[in-house]
């Protein structure tokens, strides 16, 4: 009886740390992204992302084929990797959305810009590099004030 | 209609209040259901506040109940609300706590849960575990109560915007301190980010056993 007792308890025990080796098994895997655009707060775009450009306000369709182009031919120019990937994949997302929800794109525009400076850099890629910096800062005035307040 | 966004926001509002209530096994990650008594009554409701380090308010309603001496389910929902932004964020939460019994005096839970929040276009979804220790103590007429609390706690956390997904295993502390008086309880907690975070909140709790 005592026997079953220890076994139960035991049992128990075991069963209660199987969430913390649920957790364990998680942590292999794991992220390339920063923590910033995905923080549980409102987002507010760095002003580093935006204070290189002064531009009067226009529409957000006006940067959209600038996007487009900085998807394609000027990321590619970058190499490849996951930094990359992500510089891509934000710019075609706000390519398509941009002027339709400005806290998302604000945390596009977050992640794309990180990786953007996470990207190696070589001698041959500093043209594309600043261009898409440009656009990304166009995109960003594109947005309004509310997100710019960093 | 400019007060479309403001009817929305009274409607989540009211829609995460009724959602908490409606909860029949629940409570946060609150230190007191590690320390709830065993002959008090099984149920407990609270309500609390708090402050974050992100320039917001936090308002929270939980709902726990002991299933038997050693397992209790617990669930809630709080909402933040950001000063400098119309932004809010919503919260639900739900889970479990295991009691490991001994003979010590410090009183030992495992918790596990699955949380929902959501902020505009950011959605995250989080399996935290923890480990919560008190120090229980009962006044010899057994109607005041008092326990300081520390909890840690490690999460699986998935944080998804359109075209990208965060995964990432945030560990947080709290301490805190619980004082109850019959079946009513107030409890003051600090909780902080150790790891992928450094964010922080101070907050009170008030509820009532039943």
């Amino acid at each position: 009886m005592r026997k079953q007792i220890v076994r139960s308890s035991v049992r128990r025990r075991g069963l209660a740390a199987l969430p913390l080796v649920a957790l364990a098994l998680g942590a292999c895997e794991s992220s390339t992204l920063g923590p910033a655009a995905f923080e549980s707060i409102p987002c507010e775009l760095p002003f580093s992302t935006y204070s290189s450009i002064y531009a009067q306000p226009f529409q957000p369709e006006a940067v959209r084929s600038a996007l487009l182009h900085a998807a394609g031919p000027m990321t590619s120019a970058l190499g490849s990797g996951a930094a990359v990937d992500h510089v891509r994949t934000g710019l075609l997302e706000l390519a398509e959305t941009l002027g339709n929800r400005a806290p998302v794109e604000c945390r596009q525009l977050t992640v794309v810009s990180e990786a953007l400076t996470a990207v190696p850099t070589a001698p041959g890629m500093l043209a594309d590099r600043d261009g898409i910096r440009l656009i990304i800062a166009l995109a960003a005035g594109a947005l309004p004030q509310s997100v710019r307040v960093r | 209609m400019s007060n479309g966004p403001a009817r929305r926001r009274v409607a989540r509002r009211a829609f995460v209040t009724t959602g908490a209530l409606v909860l029949l096994a629940a409570s946060g990650l609150s230190a007191q259901r590690c320390i709830h008594p065993l002959d008090a009554p099984p149920a407990w409701i609270s309500a609390g506040g708090a402050r974050t380090s992100s320039e917001g308010w936090i308002g929270g309603v939980e709902v726990g109940r002991r299933l038997n001496s050693s397992i209790s389910a617990f669930g809630g929902a709080e909402m933040t609300d950001f000063d400098r932004s119309e932004i809010d964020r919503t919260a639900f939460r739900l889970g479990g706590l295991y009691r490991l019994e001994g003979t010590s005096p410090v009183a030992a839970c495992v918790t596990a849960a699955a949380e929902h929040e959501r902020i505009d276009g950011l959605r995250v979804y989080s399996f935290p575990a923890g480990v919560t220790l008190g120090l229980p103590w009962t006044s010899d007429d057994g109607s005041w109560r008092f326990a300081p609390l520390v909890e840690s706690r490690v999460a699986y956390r998935r944080a998804t915007i359109p075209g990208f997904t965060r995964i990432s295993q945030p560990v947080r502390v709290r301490g805190g301190a619980v004082l109850g008086y019959r079946q009513v309880f107030g409890e003051a907690l600090y909780d902080r980010g150790i790891v992928d975070g450094r964010d922080w909140t101070v907050g009170v709790q008030l509820g009532f056993s039943f």
